[in-house]
């Protein structure tokens, strides 16, 4: 009886450990009873030798089983040092490039970071599983480098929910993450990758300015036309956020990364314009929103459309209306136009998303550029909008009956709503703040200036960012604006080029070599000999 | 040394005087043949095509000869079960197990001189392709240095699956059997790393460090690491370790 319970003990014991293992392999997520069920599993194993202790030390009488435990200890502590050595080996391998161009080692730039890594530093890579070899013999080559690195690599497909928390737009995301800062890359470019680590490791403050006294939108505001929740967007973003009053501070302070203007319904003053010239000539990055004009007449915002002009953008008098009905979706009339399809651009790259522009007007490139800077298209609505450019038919009898009139001056869409604009900077940068990079100096910079500016500022309010779409364009428009700035170059090693250039005629003769008269000698000279033998 | 020698020589001798040596080299010729001139009439094609366009570099290490390394591996995975499957199950079908057990030799030098051999048999397969690669320096201009890695690395990669299979081959004395074991165990190493997805970070690691194959590619590409080398060294220790362990236990099981 006692016998029999052991015997079924002995084989729950073992269907327990199995069913840990396969647990283990097929359900990560419930590993913490798969380990339950391999210490119960282990326990039932133990109790049912315990209960044939008798057959146990029979079986150790015999000759066999001292020689085969002894053969199995030797084995384990064989195998034991052998894992030892592997152990350190991975820890303190040296690797040497034997290729031409050194095209799997780092440039000197990244190993003096590298080196000088005083804390963990977390690369996560977001991509599908089979793209993980690409960023792998990268970031291995960086784990080489400093034990500070340590990489890791989700596939957001499997792990949904580690995807979401890293709010991740598109594979092939990658987030440095350095005593609690994060900086994200979408390259597995040493390039790329350096330039997060420099920015993540020194921390250099990404600061965005929303301009003040022109009524602007508020960043604090939470009420529905404020700006509070685009503001947590940013803060979530490593993005510091501060208030410019440009008339008190006279220039751009030298920290800014983006200078955003929300919506001012007054036009700003000259000096005003003059700061904001000459921080985007010395590689600044302006954001403008820009809402339509409240009456017919004359623009109020003259001097801001005159400097959005001289970047190559006009912005257009008139209010964008949309009749394809494609609002009504999302609750909304003809005077929130929407977006769902996006001219090429950094900014939309991958960009699926429906945005909405409550109460918009046209953005559009100057034809041809102006100051030889040429904008590029950035939101287009559908081909059922139209811009209307009598504004006094808007304020009298609401914006349902309004109508389509060519001969007014209205134009059919699609209508650009917003544009994006970069050129080399023409003055010199503003000095960087004190705490700037050590690491960067040596290396050459080229600044850059930068504007966006959409004809809308009402979409990154409150109560716009109810469409998904209009929260990540936002993000992306500013992330472009401010993450673009490389700290360092390193140009791509490159493999040297060796090619092969054969005649058809030598192909065949290759095939014919390969293929054919090398295994044939072979198998020939098999025969010779089995021939001969016999 | 001499006696480890002579076991080496008498098992060159025993591949080289049956037509089993020049068949298996035949088949991995044929094999490497296919696997070096389809990527080679590709890469071919694809060097005519970028000439009209300049700029991105065609290298041939990185494209034609990497990639025939890398597929060299999957033919170790099919005809190396062959060779190793009769170094000890033939001796103990025949009986001449017996002999060597008893000869004045010792285990090691036994198992190291089989070991040998095995690796003779194996480095005569691999100077076929040296006839490939020399093609490829008359018509381009390959680099060789990644070449030779490429080659170190076949050759430790190959040790492995051959200490294995030595190990596996004298469990038992049938062929047939030897060579399914060895077979199914090298596939369970070769595709280690992929189930290592499925698990976490620590244990992938291992995984990926256990795989066969995550450690020939540095090679392939031309880079030498020591934690590459001494894992195959390692492992080669090991399965050699295992052989001899068995052997022995071949006296006290009686």
């Amino acid at each position: 009886m006692a016998n029999k319970i052991f015997g079924v003990v002995g084989w729950i014991g073992t269907i327990l450990v199995f069913g840990a293992v396969a647990v283990r392999l097929v359900r990560p997520e419930w590993n913490q009873y798969a380990t339950y069920m391999a210490w119960a599993g282990l326990a039932a194993v133990l109790l049912y030798m315990a209960g044939q202790w008798r057959d146990v030390a029979d079986f150790y009488k015999g000759r066999g089983a001292r020689y085969g435990t002894m053969s199995l200890v030797s084995i384990v502590v064989f195998l034991g040092i052998l894992v030892a050595v592997n152990y350190l080996s991975t820890r303190q391998n040296k690797r040497w490039d034997f290729t031409a161009n050194q095209v799997y080692s780092l440039s000197d730039q990244t190993i003096k970071i590298l080196t000088g890594l005083k804390e963990p530093v977390t690369f996560v890579v977001f991509d599908r599983e089979a793209n993980f070899d690409r960023f792998r013999d990268r970031l291995d080559e960086f784990a080489y480098h400093s034990t500070n690195v340590k990489a890791e690599y989700v596939d957001p497909d499997r792990q949904p929910a580690r995807a979401k928390e890293a709010q991740l737009q598109s594979y092939g995301t990658i987030l440095v993450q350095y005593q609690g800062r994060t900086e994200r890359v979408t390259s597995s470019e040493e390039q790329a990758l350096t330039n997060a680590l420099i920015k993540v490791v020194t921390g250099a403050a990404k600061k965005v300015y929303f301009t003040q006294g022109h009524s602007e939108k508020d960043t604090a505001g939470t009420d529905r036309a404020g700006y509070s929740s685009i503001g947590q967007a940013l803060t979530g973003d490593n993005y510091g956020m501060e208030s410019l009053v440009l008339v008190q501070q006279k220039t751009v302070p030298a920290d800014a990364t983006v200078v955003v203007i929300a919506g001012p319904s007054t036009d700003f003053f000259p000096p005003e314009i003059e700061a904001l010239n000459a921080y985007v000539a010395g590689g600044g990055k302006v954001m403008v929103l820009l809402d339509p004009e409240a009456k017919p007449g004359p623009s109020t915002h003259p001097l801001l459309t005159q400097f959005l002009a001289d970047w190559g953008i006009m912005a257009g008098n008139d209010v964008v209306l949309d009749a394809s009905g494609m609002g009504q979706m999302l609750g909304t009339d003809a005077s929130v136009p929407v977006a769902a399809q996006y001219p090429p651009h950094a900014i939309s790259e991958g960009f699926r998303l429906v945005t909405a522009y409550p109460m918009a007007r046209s953005m559009t490139p100057i034809e041809g550029g102006s100051n030889s800077h040429t904008a590029q298209p950035l939101v287009s609505t559908s081909a059922q909008s139209w811009s209307e450019a009598d504004l006094s038919s808007l304020s009298g009898t609401g914006g349902a009956q309004v109508a389509f009139n060519a001969d007014q001056g209205d134009k059919m869409g699609p209508i650009t709503l917003g544009a994006a604009v970069s050129a080399a900077a023409t003055a010199a940068p503003a000095p960087p703040a004190a705490n700037g990079s050590p690491a960067a100096p040596d290396a050459e910079r080229k600044p850059e200036s930068r504007v966006v500016a959409i004809g809308d500022s009402d979409f990154a309010a409150n109560f716009g960012l109810g469409i998904q779409g209009n929260r990540d364009f936002f993000m992306n428009a500013v992330n472009w604006l401010a993450q673009q700035e490389n700290l360092i170059a390193i140009r791509p090693r490159e493999p040297e080029d060796r090619r092969l250039t054969l005649t058809a005629d030598q192909q065949q003769r290759i095939m014919l070599l390969c293929l054919f008269i090398i295994p044939g000698i072979v198998f020939a000279s098999g025969v010779y000999t089995w021939w001969r033998r016999r | 040394m001499r006696n480890i020698a002579a076991i080496a020589q008498r098992e060159l001798n025993a591949y080289f005087s049956s037509p089993i040596g020049y068949v298996l080299i035949g088949f991995f010729a044929l094999l490497f043949g296919w696997f070096f001139y389809v990527p080679l009439a590709f890469f071919e094609q694809q060097s005519m095509q970028s000439a009209m366009n300049p700029g991105q570099a065609m290298n041939i290490n990185q494209m034609l000869v990497a990639p025939a390394f890398m597929n060299t591996t999957v033919i170790m995975l099919l005809v190396f079960p062959l060779i190793t499957m009769r170094t000890y199950s033939e001796e103990k079908r025949s009986g001449t197990i017996e002999l060597l057990l008893t000869s004045p030799l010792t285990d090691v030098e036994i198992i190291l001189g089989k070991f040998i051999g095995a690796m003779g048999l194996y480095t005569a397969m691999l100077s076929i392709t040296l006839i490939h690669m020399a093609i490829l320096f008359i018509f381009g201009n390959p680099e060789w240095k990644p070449i030779a890695t490429g080659y170190l690395g076949l050759l430790l990669m190959g040790g492995c699956f051959l200490s294995l299979g030595l190990f596996i081959s004298s469990l038992t004395k049938n062929q047939i059997v030897a060579a399914m074991a060895t077979f199914a165990v090298f596939l369970m190493l070769w595709v280690l790393n992929w189930i290592s997805t499925f698990v976490g970070p620590t244990t992938q690691a291992v995984l990926a460090h256990l795989s066969i194959t995550e450690h020939f590619d540095d090679f392939a590409k031309g880079i030498i690491d020591t934690k590459h080398v001494i894992y195959y060294l390692s492992f080669i220790a090991f399965g050699l370790f295992l052989t001899m362990k068995s052997v022995d236990s071949e006296r006290w099981r009686g």
